[in-house]
């Protein structure tokens, strides 16, 4: 595959059979605003459904009953810069949209810390 | 009429009082530039796929089988590595089996060249020095998803004269692939439906279901294919992050990473080396993994003789 090429060569579609909740429809930056969204349409491609995780020759670590979230700049931190084997999305979401996707993780799947995120603490976070 | 010899025409010149060509309505500028066309017209051209790329008969996958036929018996599978230990004379990699699980098994030896990708290293536990371990968690892994469909009959061929080749398209599948092989044959053929890597698209095909990353390829390419429609039979589609020994497609690295450990990740630690394609400047290709190979063992070959 040519790697190099398709990250210039990747545009965003003007193509019809866009989905409406914002997914698939940039081939630079995700469009969804909504914080489940982001968590279905991109999270859970590792993480899962349930945010369960996944065991293979190595793990996904689960987001549910987390407690490593009750700090809520370490899945900022995360999600902006990456971990280990973890892209980093800084650059395929701005400050509003990992807001959002983290203060819905923060909230569900067992989770319910009651303080969130703003734009603008992300926006502090990043490097 | 000129110009449509160069972008087609609307009929194509034939034979004696049926043939003559009409010229084709050429696209307005604006529609072209807007397409980006030019994008895709490069790729061809960029210096990895300037030389002929040669496909194995039976897929990719023939490549590895030929290393099983050359060294079958000395392969242990499903065997999931736990740690990687060593000391001054030996390296012992403790396992379990993959499927059963059970009490840990140990295989110990002189040397250990590790092909484990790094997204599933970093989680093992290694006795190897600090530069090395820095260095296997600072190399994020690549997002792809690939998808084969299987439709009752070649319409590309019969019906629009396609033969091999690739259509590249803004669509969120980015290509179709036809196959290279079999030209004119009856009955069934497969396409690749799509190939992402390196975008949202590819993170969105893997967050979808298997049948819905099917939906979504076959509603796409039927933009294209309206035979899709009636022709499609079924499909695979993979989400490499899905890929329980992998957990993601390729090293993915930067120019900073590269800069500040790839040195470090190719050294040799003690007893221990690493291979594969994340150990290489080719990342995402066999080759870059075979050409690793190459260079670990000729190292430690050197360093093996000499002590």
């Amino acid at each position: 595959m040519a790697l190099a090429t398709f990250l210039i060569g990747a545009t965003t579609s003007t193509a019809g059979a866009q989905s409406s909740d914002g997914s698939f429809n940039s081939a630079r930056r995700f469009m969804q605003r909504d914080g489940e969204v982001i968590y279905r349409t991109v999270c859970q491609g590792c993480h899962m459904a349930a945010a369960q995780g996944a065991v293979g020759a190595g793990a996904y670590p689960a987001l549910a009953n987390d407690p490593r979230l009750a700090a809520a700049a370490y899945p900022v931190l995360v999600v902006v810069n990456g971990s280990k084997g973890m892209p980093p999305f800084g650059a395929l979401l701005d400050d509003e949209q990992v807001a959002a996707v983290v203060n819905y993780v923060r909230s569900h799947f067992g989770n319910s810390y009651p303080d969130s995120v703003s734009p603008a603490d992300v926006r502090s976070m990043r490097p | 009429m000129l110009s449509s010899d160069r972008r087609g025409y609307e009929r194509d010149p034939g034979g004696g009082l049926s043939g003559e060509a009409v010229p084709s309505e050429p696209l307005a500028l604006a529609e072209i530039l807007s397409s980006r066309v030019w994008f895709r017209l490069a790729l061809g051209h960029i210096y990895e796929h300037q030389s002929t790329i040669f496909q194995p008969v039976g897929g990719m996958d023939m490549i590895a089988k030929a290393f099983t036929r050359e060294v079958g018996g000395l392969i242990r599978y499903n065997a999931k590595v736990t740690a990687i230990k060593q000391d001054d004379n030996h390296v012992s990699v403790i396992y379990v089996d993959a499927r059963t699980g059970g009490s840990p098994m140990t295989a110990t030896a002189d040397w250990c060249l590790c092909t484990i990708p790094l997204s599933v290293l970093d989680q093992i536990d290694l006795s190897v020095g600090a530069s090395m371990t820095n260095a296997i968690n600072a190399v994020p892994y690549g997002a792809s998803a690939k998808i084969g469909l299987q439709f009752k009959r070649r319409f590309w061929e019969e019906d629009e004269q396609i033969y091999g080749g690739i259509t590249y398209t803004d669509l969120p599948i980015w290509q179709i692939g036809y196959p290279n092989t079999s030209y004119g044959s009856s009955g069934k053929g497969v396409l690749l439906g799509a190939y992402v890597f390196d975008s949202p698209y590819a993170y969105e095909f893997t967050a979808l279901s298997p049948e819905d990353r099917l939906k979504k390829a076959i509603e796409y390419g039927a933009q294209i294919h309206p035979q899709y429609k009636t022709d499609y039979e079924n499909g695979i589609a993979v989400g490499w992050h899905r890929v329980p020994w992998v957990l993601g497609c390729f090293g993915r690295w930067t120019e900073e990473a590269r800069k500040q450990h790839y040195e470090n990740l190719c050294a040799i630690d003690g007893r221990i080396a690493l291979a594969g394609e994340h150990v290489s400047n080719i990342p995402a290709w066999q080759e870059g993994a075979v050409l690793s190979s190459l260079d670990a063992i000729s190292r430690l070959h050197r360093q093996v003789v000499a002590s």
